[in-house]
């Protein structure tokens, strides 16, 4: 296994194909998230809120329902496993009892309780990415060296930019509606969708970028496969290059604790 | 842990300070600019205001002012009304990245419209259900349908 770190070249990220709806896709989207007023956001998510609107006033059971909302390049973020899964299943339930494949999905494509819904994280210029106002090095960035961050190499097509160089900003998730999207711009390659899911499980599990580095490091040999083992699923079995079998207890981490947290001042305003 | 491991560069300087913001569009007060080397002592003598309320003024921190304090102001520090603020338009805002990849949409050379819904194999998490692994080594099947499903297009 490669490391997932490393910078993508154009050519390795993007794929010339059109495939089905896939991970990893980089579409003309939409994000939208809660906002409670105010400029208490991060710069990088300036050019994504496009609209401000209020969507519920201030009451008894809370502070106004503010949401910002906009256009943008964004990359889905959502498993293969999970797209269109109602759909798949109603497919294959209306099979079984007797539909033909067309009927069956032609019921299913008109059903519209089933989830139609996919997860999507905006792509953000690196250079407006910061830590309390202090810009983070661009090399770092797109070296896939910070937690959060997936970096995104520009797409040239015929001399036109169609895809700055960018990083997907992972802490920004919003779930929207697949008809949503105006556009694929581009899908990715099975090893750019790796290191989509390698900064996803980064960001919100394991947090150490080392972790498969350190073990083949400590092995001496590549890590040829890892699996959930059987009966255990906090452990994680790696088949190494000579078909030995490593297991191990996979640990979340987790922050330190006695540092700052935020006061009154960061609470929503009452009434 | 490898965040703490960053190199940084320097921040921006400070800007003036922002006196209202409607999305994104500021309008900026400039009146420290226009005192100069002056100090704020003299100017306030000259305005005819306590300097920590002329301060206060100037780090955009008052909300409302008098038309009268205003004159003075302008008289005090030898200027224009116009001198005192700039509309900082939405030029300076972050602006989306979409743009070229929209007119290659709007002019039909994207050759990935990826709308369409599959019918794809039993997902791993359905698997887990009557399965011992988590991970799937491959869907089960991979049948595709034509472009142009139901879809919105």
């Amino acid at each position: 296994m490669s490391d997932p770190r490393s910078k993508i070249p154009a050519d390795e990220f993007y794929v010339r194909a059109d495939p089905p709806p896939q991970q990893g896709d980089i579409l003309i989207g939409t994000v939208v998230r809660v906002v409670a007023g105010g400029e208490l956001f991060p710069r990088r998510w300036a050019a994504l809120d496009q609209a401000v609107s209020e969507l519920l006033p201030a009451g008894p059971d809370g502070p106004a329902l503010r949401v910002a909302a906009g256009r943008e390049l964004v990359m889905v973020t959502t498993h293969d496993c999970g797209l269109d899964k109602e759909f798949n299943a109603r497919v294959r339930r209306l099979a079984e009892a007797g539909a033909d494949e067309h009927d069956a999905t032609a019921q299913a494509e008109v059903a519209t309780e089933l989830d139609r819904s996919l997860q999507v994280s905006p792509l953000v210029d690196p250079a407006l990415v910061t830590v309390d106002g202090v810009p983070i090095s661009s090399g770092q960035l797109m070296a896939g060296k910070v937690v959060g961050y997936l970096p995104v190499p520009a797409l040239d097509d015929g001399g036109q930019e169609l895809i700055p160089e960018s990083v997907v900003d992972l802490s920004y998730r919003a779930t929207v509606d697949r008809l949503a999207y105006t556009a694929r711009v581009a899908s990715v390659s099975e090893f750019a969708r790796q290191a989509l899911r390698y900064s996803l499980a980064r960001l919100d599990a394991l947090r150490s970028p080392l972790v498969e580095l350190e073990l083949a490091d400590a092995v001496g040999q590549r890590i040829k496969k890892a699996r959930v083992a059987k009966g255990n699923q906090l452990v994680v079995e790696l088949t190494l290059e000579d078909d030995s079998v490593l297991r191990l207890l996979q640990q979340p981490g987790s922050p330190d604790v006695g540092g700052p947290s935020r006061t009154a001042a960061s609470l929503p305003p009452r009434g | 842990m490898a965040d703490k491991k960053l190199s940084f560069a320097t921040p921006a300087e400070p800007d003036a300070p922002v006196l209202a913001d409607i999305d994104g569009v500021h309008l900026r007060w400039y009146l420290r600019d226009l005192r100069g080397g002056r100090t704020l002592t003299e100017v306030a003598q000259e305005v005819g205001i306590r300097s920590d309320e002329l301060g206060r003024i100037e780090r955009g921190e008052t909300t409302q002012i008098r038309f009268t304090t205003l004159l003075r102001i302008l008289k005090g520090y030898r200027c224009d009304i116009s001198d005192l603020f700039k509309v900082e338009a939405a030029a300076n805002r972050p602006q989306a990245r979409y743009g070229s990849a929209l007119r290659a949409y709007q002019a039909g050379e994207l050759s990935h419209p990826g709308r369409r819904t599959e019918v794809r194999g039993l997902g791993p998490d359905e698997q887990n259900l009557d399965e011992a692994d988590t991970f799937a080594e491959e869907p089960v099947s991979r049948r595709r349908r034509a472009a142009g499903s139901s879809l919105r297009q």
